[in-house]
């Protein structure tokens, strides 16, 4: 038999600690049967602890193997890959304390778990979770250290406290590396988003559909200006254009090349206004396109701006970016090619005839398309009520039924009428799908704005003074969406912020909670500003440093401050072999190592009085020195005499002894 | 002092000739209030050396020859009743003295050895439930044959405990031999030896020693050496904190006997093996021989400086 491995008490107790700790987090990632494996595995392994179980028989441990197996198999058919294969390294990672035999077993184990709490990261990347994850980490390395120490300590705490010291040490370089390695691109990439559905404006839109989006609290992304904020009533973010109707359905038309050509080059006619310049954090929405105040003019080398003026990242938007803008307000002049005329006034063939009748009367009244538009507002001004609630819109002709019969409904529903009014009487137009507003945060002086914050309008096309108009039917009909924030305005109705109730009601009660929230999203904000997305910065602040970023310099930059602090370690371990040494054993070794040449170097167990007794006869010319010397130390060292005379005397009799004894042994 | 110690020295170095060095460590268990063990062949002048010393020290002693069948009242004393008191009286043994010559205290079987016991360490005796307080002071110089010697009961570790220090004499070097053999018969003139100091005298004497100076670097090489004891393969066991002890104080005695009021490293290096020779036990030596020879080479691996 043989000699198992036995864990001591403290050891047990932060093994246990470690697994419920790195466990934890997955509770929600992997499936639940995994946590009775947990149950079952240290349950089993405390009955071997205390010796009453015996390690379970080969077959047990075979049979939970398959069954695990198994088990991730089946998940394997609903879940996604990840969850899967995360599922196996729990599965084994439990498995494991089953044969838990030597130490290097346990070692085994708790270096999974180290692995797990890196693969939490993989689910969350919340600031509690970063602090949850360095506390895992630190009591970790704390079962870390009794299992390397067998002695059995009863002071429970002490490998905690030596592993937050441990990790408290290692801060400092941790803060370089932070700041200065350079984020290597990743070997492979996982595919976190299978499976998984994002809340926001979507690539088709039906008129109900933003509102919605007036559910969910999430945060669509936040933007923080470098001056002025944009006024209240004109922060209009575009995110994408829909050009094509088919009677109920808004969608982007794939039509054509230039339709996502690149028209960042081509020189783009604004009005003079302000410019503004800000950055935007972008939450994930698994689309390609990245939102913008009204018209961006500068924008990063990675994305594309197409022709509505929308940018487009190459990619769908699968984490959280951040990139810097500059923005002016439209109107913007473009002059349509025809096939692009006829592109934004594609209408069904028939259909919502009620629709195109009146818009041709509106422009059979109408001298120009200001004056047509106006009239429209007008419309929409008098007999519509703007809800989050609107009936729904059943009837073959939608756009017919809500122009004359409902009359009520959402950005969405004005947006997608008026286009049709506007096409229908020949007007080239698009709906814009967005966002507007943004609720400031005093703390940081960003903007966030959510989901509940989506908006719809349209954009027609003036053909004499060849440039788009942005016109918003909502700023008539509910002229407070504008003013207000959209949570003020909406926080009656029951619809409002149905999935988040906790969001409804800190709108709806408690500045103080209204506070927290607030301060929380700073700090967040903050977290991905200058953590998460470090690297976007740090590649600036290197290249304010290095100027061009090469790997050479890099390397060099890690290598050259790196070897520096290893050499010193390495010369202070060198120099200072036991504790330091005081100048009276300095002397000596200066006296030992002169004599070294001759082999009369003091030997171990070698008293200073028999040395230098010793020495005498070896040197008879110095024997006055020696016995001098031999004295002066007792008198220092044994007899305590504090006289620093005597150390000087001391240092200087080996000074000239060793300047008389030969540097070499005499041919 | 110093005069009085060396008139001592003298006065024993008339009865024992050339054994100087001995003569000095038995001092120095005597001034560190420690028991002697002279362990040696027969004849080599254990006993002389004990006797002389108790003259010149001026000290009440008995001696007591160890044999196999003496028992425990021997040497600590009788209660017989006394018809004339109608009373039981208490007559004390020869252990009820100042300095106790234990003669070849190996002799005698383990029940008597450790009669002495109690006595040694207390300085008392316990006898019919009444304890009976031993003179101050109380030295007992035992000798004691080889353990290889024919009817000897070994004395077990704890009872060699007890003993400060145990010497050897050797055999006399030649010039000193002649001089022995020139002068004729030692037991006429130890018989003649004067007391050279009162025992007051040895208790002031006792008390200097104990104020030798021991720095905090002579700690360190004790320590270091005890370490070493405990950790080197060779010793079956390390020296105890008692033997560190009584190293200690044997070597505060030693130097103040060399004429210091301070200890040096190589006072330690003398006394290592008297102190701690009987203490330690080799880990190949079955037989118990002591440790003497691996004392040497547990000074030469410890460094003094460290």
């Amino acid at each position: 038999m043989k000699p198992l491995f036995q864990l001591t008490r403290s050891s047990m107790i932060w093994l246990l600690v470690s697994i419920l700790m790195v466990m934890a987090p997955y509770i929600t990632v992997v499936p639940v049967w995994l946590f009775l494996l947990a149950l079952l595995t240290v349950g089993w392994r405390l009955m071997v602890h205390s010796g009453r179980w015996s390690f379970p028989h080969w077959s047990v441990r075979l049979g939970l193997l398959l069954l695990v197996l198994v088990g991730l198999l089946l998940e394997l058919r609903s879940g996604s890959v990840m969850v899967v294969t995360v599922g196996l390294l729990v599965g084994a990672f439990l498995l494991k304390l089953m044969e838990m035999y030597h130490r290097r077993d346990a070692l085994v184990v708790l270096y999974v778990a180290l692995l797990l709490i890196v693969c939490s990261f993989l689910f969350f990347q919340s600031i509690p979770m970063a602090l949850y994850s360095l506390l895992s980490l630190i009591v970790v390395t704390a079962c870390l250290n009794t299992v390397y120490r067998s002695q059995q300590n009863n002071d429970v705490w002490r490998p905690l406290r030596r592993s937050a010291l441990l990790y408290l040490q290692a801060l400092p370089m941790m803060l370089v590396l932070f700041l200065i390695f350079p984020r290597i691109g990743p070997l492979w990439q996982v595919d976190m988003n299978t499976g998984q559905s994002f809340t926001g404006l979507s690539d088709s839109m039906s008129p109900g559909d933003v509102s919605r989006l007036t559910r969910s609290a999430e945060i669509a992304f936040r933007a923080s200006f470098d001056e002025q904020l944009p006024p209240e009533n004109q922060r209009y973010w575009r995110g994408l254009t829909y050009d094509r109707f088919d009677g109920r359905r808004w969608t982007r038309s794939q039509v054509g090349a230039d339709r996502i050509e690149d028209v960042g080059s081509a020189p783009v006619q604004l009005l003079n206004g302000p410019d503004y310049r800000y950055q935007v954090t972008m939450e994930a929405t698994g689309q390609p396109w990245r939102y913008a105040l009204d018209v961006p003019l500068s924008y990063p080398a990675t994305m594309r701006r197409i022709s509505d003026m929308t940018l487009q990242g190459k990619n769908p938007l699968m984490q959280r970016m951040q990139y810097r803008l500059i923005s002016r307000f439209a109107p913007l002049q473009e002059s349509l090619s025809a096939i692009r005329v006829r592109d934004y006034l594609q209408l069904p063939e028939q259909g919502n005839e009620k629709a195109r009748k009146l818009a041709l009367q509106w422009l059979s009244e109408s001298a120009d398309v200001q004056d047509f538009s106006a009239k429209m507002l007008g419309y929409f001004a008098t007999d519509f009520r703007y809800t989050l609630e609107p009936p729904l819109l059943t009837q073959g002709d939608p756009v017919d039924q809500f122009l004359f019969q409902t009359r009520q409904g959402f950005c969405g529903h004005f947006a997608s009428a008026g286009v049709f009014l506007l096409r229908s009487a020949g007007i080239p137009a698009r709906v814009v799908g967005g966002y507007l507003g943004g609720e400031l945060n005093p703390l940081d002086g960003a903007l966030t704005v959510r989901q509940y914050e989506a908006h719809a309008w349209l954009e027609y096309w003036d053909s004499d003074s060849l440039s788009w108009h942005r016109l918003d039917p909502t700023a008539v009909v509910a002229p407070l969406r504008l003013e207000q924030p959209a949570a003020q305005l909406f926080g009656t109705e029951p619809s409002f912020l149905a999935d988040a109730m906790l969001m409804r009601n800190g709108f709806l009660s408690g500045a103080l909670l209204k506070q927290l929230r607030l301060r929380y999203e700073a700090i967040n904000y903050g977290w991905h500003r200058w953590v998460l997305n470090f690297h976007e910065r740090q590649s600036g602040f290197l290249q304010q440093l290095l100027g061009d970023i090469s790997v050479v310099k890099v390397i060099l930059l890690l290598l050259v401050p790196g070897g520096l602090v290893l050499l010193a370690v390495a010369g202070s371990l060198f120099i200072r072999r036991g504790p330091r040494k005081d100048p009276l054993q300095k002397a000596l070794q200066q006296l030992d190592k002169r004599l070294l040449p001759f082999g009369l170097q003091r030997r171990n167990g070698e008293t200073t009085g028999h040395f230098f007794t010793r020495l005498a006869v070896s040197y008879p010319s110095l024997s006055d020195e020696f016995a001098a010397l031999s004295q002066c130390y007792e008198q220092i060292r044994y007899a305590e005499n504090a006289n620093p005379r005597l150390q000087q005397h001391f240092r200087s009799i080996i000074t000239r002894c060793c300047a008389s004894i030969p540097q070499r042994k005499a041919a | 002092m110093r005069d009085q110690i060396e008139a001592v020295i003298k006065e024993v170095s008339s009865v024992l000739y050339g054994k100087q060095e001995e003569i000095k460590l038995a001092l120095t268990c005597i001034f560190s209030q420690g028991h002697l063990l002279i362990e040696d062949l027969p004849g080599m002048g254990k006993t002389t050396l004990a006797h002389a010393l108790a003259k010149v020290l001026g000290l009440e002693y008995q001696r007591l020859q160890f044999t196999s069948d003496m028992l425990p009242a021997d040497i600590l004393g009788v209660t017989i009743f006394d018809p004339s008191s109608n009373q039981f009286k208490f007559h004390p043994g020869p252990v009820f003295t100042q300095l106790l010559l234990a003669d070849e205290v190996n002799r005698t079987t383990p029940k008597t050895q450790s009669a002495l016991l109690e006595a040694m360490e207390e300085g008392r005796v316990s006898l019919d439930g009444q304890t009976h307080q031993l003179p101050e002071p109380f030295f007992v110089i035992a000798t004691q044959n080889p353990v290889t010697q024919q009817g000897t009961f070994p004395l077990p570790e704890s009872q060699l405990d007890r003993f400060l220090m145990r010497i050897e004499l050797g055999y006399p070097d030649a010039c000193a031999e002649r001089e022995l053999l020139r002068g004729g018969d030692p037991r006429e003139r130890l018989s003649r030896l004067p007391a050279v100091i009162s025992v007051s005298q040895l208790q002031q004497i006792s008390q200097a020693c104990a104020k030798v100076k021991v720095s905090d670097s002579i700690l360190d090489y004790l320590q270091r050496l005890i370490a070493h004891s405990r950790q080197a393969p060779e010793f079956s066991f390390g020296l105890s904190p008692r033997g560190a002890l009584a190293l200690l104080s044997a070597s505060r005695s030693w130097a103040y006997i060399e004429g210091r009021d301070y200890v040096i490293p190589e006072d330690l290096q003398q006394l290592l093996g008297p102190v701690a020779g009987h203490r330690l036990r080799a880990a190949e030596d079955i037989g118990g021989f002591g440790a003497n020879a691996l004392i040497q080479q547990l000074l030469s691996r410890v460094d003094v400086l460290g």
